[in-house]
């Protein structure tokens, strides 16, 4: 059998899947910017030297932390929304005669094509972007330095190594959902549709406990300088507070708005409920507000 | 030997909680020989399309044998099976199943694409297949820019341009309109002749009635089967309906 043949499927799967791969390569790409954006800044204000550079650092370390486990999220959420829209076309496979290890190569290459092509722009992107956030920052600071542009090569393969493991890690993720699921599945997984959840008032008490301790701490803590690691773990439960509370929130909300007919049979209030899993989407919204 | 041989195929379905159990098939047996067009004919959830997924070996059964040219193919493992079905299997679906992103012609090629074959032999073999469908004018066109019909018949050359021992057709009418389906029918009719095996499930008695014998299955049993012997479709229409209203009616009809 021809070796290049899955290589070959899958450019032309994401030639012709353009609309579905394009907003996971953008998510990627921008974690990518982001993040790196993040490494250059830290490491240039580390060399410039200036009164607080230490524990501008030190925040923008945390800061990289929330970034990391964010982009985890993220590229993990639209990558479940790629893989679901494409549930027919693998099923379709499975039936003309693809052995699931065989998909699973093609998925591979997907991912790896996506993957190095978002890692390039991204940095590019990062690259390009960094010393106008670092100069952002001297400004904000009122602190002048002369302009030049630098590249952080640690910032490069730090960032690289930590992408390539969460592609890895999806690559591994897709093959294991794949080796779950049976042709008919496959081709009617994109009919078989989201059975509505439940409400879990755990999820909703957990939340709002989350939620209020992280901005407590963030509020009550008198000197931020002293107060950073507090500070972080305050992101972190305001980031677990929010996922929570919707998850839980948003399921609540719509179930007590269908128990209205009057308002659930509204002809624009119908089609609106339809979309449980969007509630992430809105997730990323306010959690990127905060930041 | 038979062609297709089952074997007292059993199905039962076990509900994820509870334990609730529902028998799909029971008892199932029958043959299909070389060069046969088969349909099979039940109502809704009659198990119909239960038995088409373990005869296309996408389901297992519960017990029961499926021999396919003598091979048992409820024995081989889930990794030779999509290579088995690539090799000895066609498939038509209810709604075409056909990809939107590419173009006929590439909708034609997969299977040969996913079995690794050379364009040049693809190409050959395309060009007799599209000429006997009638498709061979639109093979740059997507499936959204084409009818119904012709989606179907897109369907069935992808199936068939793979020489399968036995075409496996899901409803093939069933999302058409009265006009293509004849057309469709008839389609099927002219590659019957030139000596492919069809095996069709369907509760159109209009599809049915095209085909050299019908079998009946009610509640996962088969109850009933007749032979065209020399009758014409019209005459074979006729029977089928008849036979349906004794089943409909709960009569026992065993000859």
């Amino acid at each position: 059998m021809n070796k290049y043949i899955y290589l070959k499927l899958a450019i032309n799967n994401i030639k012709k899947n353009k609309t579905t791969f394009f907003p996971f390569g953008l998510s990627c790409g921008t974690m990518i910017a982001l993040f790196y954006m993040l490494l250059s800044v830290n490491e240039q204000t580390l060399r410039t030297d200036f009164y607080g550079g230490t524990t501008m650092s030190e925040i923008l370390g945390l800061g990289l932390w929330v970034c990391g486990i964010f982009s985890v999220l993220v590229i993990f959420y639209t990558n479940g929304f790629l893989l679901k829209r494409r549930n027919k076309e693998l099923g379709l496979y499975s039936v003309l005669g693809m052995e699931k290890r065989h998909i699973g190569r093609i998925l591979f290459w997907e991912i790896i094509f996506t993957g190095g092509i978002s890692l390039l722009v991204g940095l590019l992107g990062g690259m390009l972007f960094s010393r106008l956030m670092f100069l952002i920052l001297l400004n904000l600071l009122s602190l002048s330095t002369s302009f030049k542009f630098e590249i952080s090569v640690s910032g490069i393969i730090f960032t690289l190594l930590i992408f390539s493991s969460i592609f890895l890690v999806i690559i591994l993720y897709n093959n294991f959902k794949l080796k779950k699921l049976n042709p008919i599945e496959l081709l009617q997984g994109s009919s078989v549709g989201e059975r509505e959840p439940n409400t879990k008032l755990i999820y909703a008490i957990l939340g709002v406990i989350c939620l209020s301790a992280g901005y407590f701490l963030a509020v009550t803590t008198d000197n931020p300088v002293y107060a950073i690691p507090i500070f972080f773990v305050a992101v972190l439960l305001v980031i677990a507070g929010t996922y929570l509370l919707f998850m839980s929130g948003s399921i609540a909300l719509l179930k007590l708005l269908k128990k209205n007919k009057k308002y659930y049979y509204h002809k624009t209030h119908f089609m609106y409920r339809r979309n449980h899993t969007n509630f992430r989407f809105y997730l990323r919204h306010c959690i990127q507000a905060y930041r | 030997m038979p062609l297709l041989k089952v074997n007292n195929l059993k199905k039962v379905y076990t509900t994820r909680f509870g334990g609730n159990k529902v028998t799909a098939l029971k008892n199932i047996s029958f043959s299909v020989e070389q060069g046969e067009y088969a349909a099979i004919m039940g109502e809704s959830g009659s198990g119909k399309t239960t038995l088409l997924n373990i005869l296309a070996s996408m389901d297992r059964p519960t017990s029961g044998e499926v021999f396919l040219n003598g091979e048992n193919t409820v024995s081989i493992n889930e990794n030779a099976l999509a290579r088995f079905r690539r090799e000895h299997l066609g498939f038509v679906f209810q709604d075409f199943n056909l990809l939107d992103t590419f173009s006929i012609e590439d909708n034609i090629y997969l299977p040969l694409v996913l079995a690794g074959k050379e364009y040049k032999e693809m190409n050959e073999k395309l060009e007799p297949v599209a000429a006997k469908l009638g498709i061979d004018h639109i093979l740059k066109k997507y499936p959204y820019e084409v009818s119904g019909g012709q989606k179907q018949r897109t369907a069935i050359a992808r199936a068939i341009i793979t020489n399968p021992d036995i075409l496996l057709a899901d409803e093939p009418t069933g999302a058409l309109d009265s006009k293509s389906a004849g057309e469709l029918l008839d389609t099927f009719s002219n590659i019957h002749e030139e000596g492919q095996t069809i095996l069709m499930v369907t509760h159109s008695v209009r599809a049915a009635s095209h085909a050299g014998r019908v079998l009946f299955i009610k509640d996962g049993e088969i109850y009933h089967q007749i032979y065209r012997g020399n009758m014409t479709n019209d005459e074979m229409y006729l029977k089928i309906s008849n036979t349906l209203t004794v089943l409909l009616a709960g009569g026992d009809l065993h000859e």
